[in-house]
């Protein structure tokens, strides 16, 4: 049983700052104009509520500094002001305390009003010391700094977060979170004094480096992204419904994990795709990372292999025809050595599958503990797995819409009008809490409003056409937009609507699903685009073989294997299925 | 046109490629048309050489799943990615890397589709990508383009 009372600090961080070292702060507040110009705008007088003759100082001393500048006001100036302002208040300031702003050295060992022995100069006030006594060689503005850094660390941020917890009493008030917000706020301000608030271009920019990416697995994101995706990125993927945005997120994941399997330096933990899934389950994403991973079809995987029904896994030396086939296209045809299903899902999860790691955020398949903490249970959960020796590397969201509707549906908001400010406010939180501090890339998946999701295929759409919010481009590195499917040949866009790192916005390709295979190809060398009726139309070979050329970036053409190959003769003996791991 | 430094002819086929619209007739003396295609012919060794290192990535993610997947050898693996039509890699890509490799049956099998890469992109793919051009090919793709720009023209 706790016996604490609400709002009492039990085990204070760090011990409150002593008066001297306050009384040091204020000296200087008067004499660096940096550590003046770091406290505007988050000192507040109120901050002195203890020390109620350095609120007067701190008052004066701003309206001073409006006037005249930092640095550049006049002792005078500072001492009438003061002075005037302590006689104008109805409420007397005890002697002492006026005396440690204005007392001169001719006074010390005197009553500065006589008569009152309280007010016994021992020694000059801070005024006084800040512009007769104090030498920036003795502890310069750094110094100073860190001062102030500490002093608001206590008064704007703890003092704070204890007077919302006290003001909370027994019940949570309904602002209690923007409380928590407004502390969270000031004390990332807080931290970020000192900082430069502005830059120049005067010296020769030594340190600056590119940008360091790692490829996507995915050729037009990497064309679209000069390279692949970056740490600290984050990239909106939008999408009709059924366009194939959860492929992508495999894709991404699987492209990613290879990479890093491949790139792991030794002796140190490799990095883990992420995808937090609130739409399927991970049972049902599994056959398309396997498929995507393992180069086991998807029709074998979800609905062929059954042990129980007496299917299996084909493994060496047995292969199946689609294998034979994949691997008679690749020019390998010693087919008794090469692995079939099962080594290649063995082999897998040995290498990259471990390194892709499904949130289930779905609610289904009875798991309904997860998904309603929007991104701060995201980092919460990055943050555990970095624990458990999985430092993550990328994120895949899928996607924004469920996301936020599971966590306003928890907090009972589940209404429109709260849905655009969260959609905008997933998405600067998963920056800023997600992309930037783990840095990885973070893609956020999310659908067009229902005008986008009835666009012709050949409509270029944009970010604007997003769901809910038209706005999620905004603070997106990158904004992606597939179209919708032209039914005839099952093709579709996917442009590259913003890119603030290259100049490739604007940029579109031509995609179709390879279902079985789990991937999107580029298929633009082989299709021209009718606007006028908003179809993709096939080229005929020849043309489309000729029509290389580097910024059209068209691969070759993919032989165009029957799909009769692919058919498996289901035979075998029931045995385990793969486990929750890849 | 002409005087601007833009081939009419090489300009018009642009006009007519595979994602251009086909063009207005006002669009064919367009001032901003003609600058337009400049651009595109300038950034050309640019894009040519972006294109390279995804191309370059690509492979090195398929010889990595060939590696771990299959368990294949480094020559093996590198084979088998070269001839894979689902890793998306340019003709021309598939030939430059076979020729450095010496994998002389390979290189000849891209040959054809890489030389039509090759003439399609000339202003761009000798600048962009280096040496990775074949000196054979390369030689090639010069006497076609100087025959498809008649005696004495210059190719590039």
């Amino acid at each position: 049983m706790n016996d604490f009372r609400r709002g009492e600090i039990l085990t204070p961080d760090e011990p409150r700052m002593r008066p001297e070292m306050v009384a040091q702060l204020v000296v200087y507040l008067l004499a660096e104009p940096r550590v003046a110009q770091a406290a505007s705008g988050l000192l507040a007088p109120m901050h002195f509520a203890v020390e109620p003759h350095f609120r007067i100082l701190w008052e004066r001393l701003q309206a001073l500094i409006a006037a005249y500048g930092a640095g550049k006001v006049p002792y005078d100036a500072i001492m009438t002001s003061v002075a005037e302002r302590i006689a104008e208040d109805p409420v007397p300031l005890a002697s002492p305390l006026q005396a440690m702003l204005l007392a001169t050295p001719d006074m010390v060992g005197a009553e500065m009003f006589p008569g009152d022995p309280s007010s016994l100069v021992a020694r000059p006030g801070v005024i006084h010391h800040a512009y007769r006594e104090y030498d920036p060689a003795d502890a310069g503005p750094e110094f100073g700094i860190d001062v102030l850094r500490r002093f608001l660390s206590e008064r704007a941020v703890v003092d704070e977060a204890v007077r919302a917890v006290s003001r909370a009493g027994d019940r949570l008030p309904g602002d209690f979170r923007a409380a928590i917000r407004r502390v969270s706020d000031a004390d990332a301000r807080v931290q970020s004094i000192g900082m430069p608030t502005s830059y120049g271009f005067d010296s020769f920019p030594e340190e600056m480096e590119p940008i360091a990416t790692f490829p996507t697995g995915v050729s037009y994101f990497d064309h679209f992204l000069d390279g692949g995706h970056a740490g600290g990125e984050l990239y909106v993927l939008l999408g009709p419904q059924k366009a194939g945005k959860t492929f992508e997120a495999v894709e991404l994941c699987v492209g990613a994990a290879e990479h890093f399997h491949a790139t792991a330096a030794p002796g140190e933990a490799p990095r883990t795709a992420v995808l937090v899934t609130f739409e399927l389950s991970f049972r049902e994403l599994r056959y398309r990372v396997l498929a995507r991973g393992a180069d086991v079809m998807q029709t074998r995987l979800a609905k062929e292999i059954n042990p129980r029904k007496g299917s299996d896994y084909s493994s060496r030396g047995a292969l199946l025809p689609y294998e034979e086939e994949m691997y008679r296209r690749r020019g390998l045809l010693d087919f008794a050595s090469l692995p079939g299903e099962r080594e290649r899902i063995a082999r897998f999860n040995e290498t990259a599958g471990r390194l892709v790691r499904v949130i289930d955020a779905s609610g289904k398949d009875g798991n309904r503990n997860v998904g309603y903490g929007g991104v701060d249970e995201i980092a919460g959960l990055l943050r555990q797995l970095e624990a458990e020796g999985r430092p993550p590397g990328l994120l895949v969201v899928d996607y924004i819409n469920k996301a936020v509707r599971r966590q306003l549906g928890a907090q009972g908001k589940d209404d429109d009008r709260f849905v655009r400010p969260a959609i905008l406010r997933f998405i600067t939180e998963a920056i800023d809490k997600v992309a930037a501090p783990f840095d990885i890339p973070v893609w956020l998946l999310q659908q067009y409003s229902a005008e986008g999701q009835e666009a012709k295929p050949t409509k270029k759409l944009r970010a604007t056409n997003a769901a809910e919010a038209r706005t999620v481009g905004e603070n997106a590195n990158a904004v992606f937009c597939m179209g919708t499917r032209d039914e005839e040949t099952k093709v579709l866009r996917i442009g590259c609507d913003l890119c603030r790192r290259t100049d490739k916005a604007g940029q579109s390709r031509l995609i179709r699903l390879d279902y079985e295979w789990s991937r999107f190809r580029d298929v633009t060398s082989q299709f021209d685009v009718d606007d006028a009726e908003g179809v993709f139309i096939p080229k005929d070979a020849a043309k489309a073989a000729a029509a290389v050329d580097p910024t059209k970036f068209a691969p070759p053409a993919p032989a165009q294997g029957s799909p009769d190959p692919y058919k498996h003769p289901a035979a075998g003996k029931p045995k385990a299925g793969t486990d929750h791991a890849f | 046109m002409a005087r601007e430094g833009a081939d009419p002819v090489v300009f018009m086929e642009a006009q007519f490629d595979d994602a251009a619209p086909i063009p207005e007739p006002s669009m064919l003396l367009s001032g901003r048309a003609v600058d337009a295609f400049l651009d595109h012919r300038r950034s050309g060794p640019r894009r040519a050489a972006e294109r390279l290192r995804v191309e370059e990535s690509q492979f090195l993610g398929g010889l990595g799943r060939a590696r771990g997947l299959y368990g294949l050898g480094d020559d093996a693996a590198a084979r088998s990615v070269l001839l894979d039509p689902g890793v998306e890699l340019s003709p021309l890509f598939r030939a430059g890397l076979a020729d450095e490799a010496g994998a002389w049956d390979l290189a000849g099998r891209f040959h054809d589709a890489a030389l039509a890469q090759l003439a399609a992109g000339f202003y761009a793919y000798p600048a962009g990508w280096g040496d990775f051009v074949p000196a054979g090919l390369l030689g090639e793709a010069i006497e076609l383009m100087a025959a498809m720009c008649g005696e004495g023209g210059d190719p590039r």
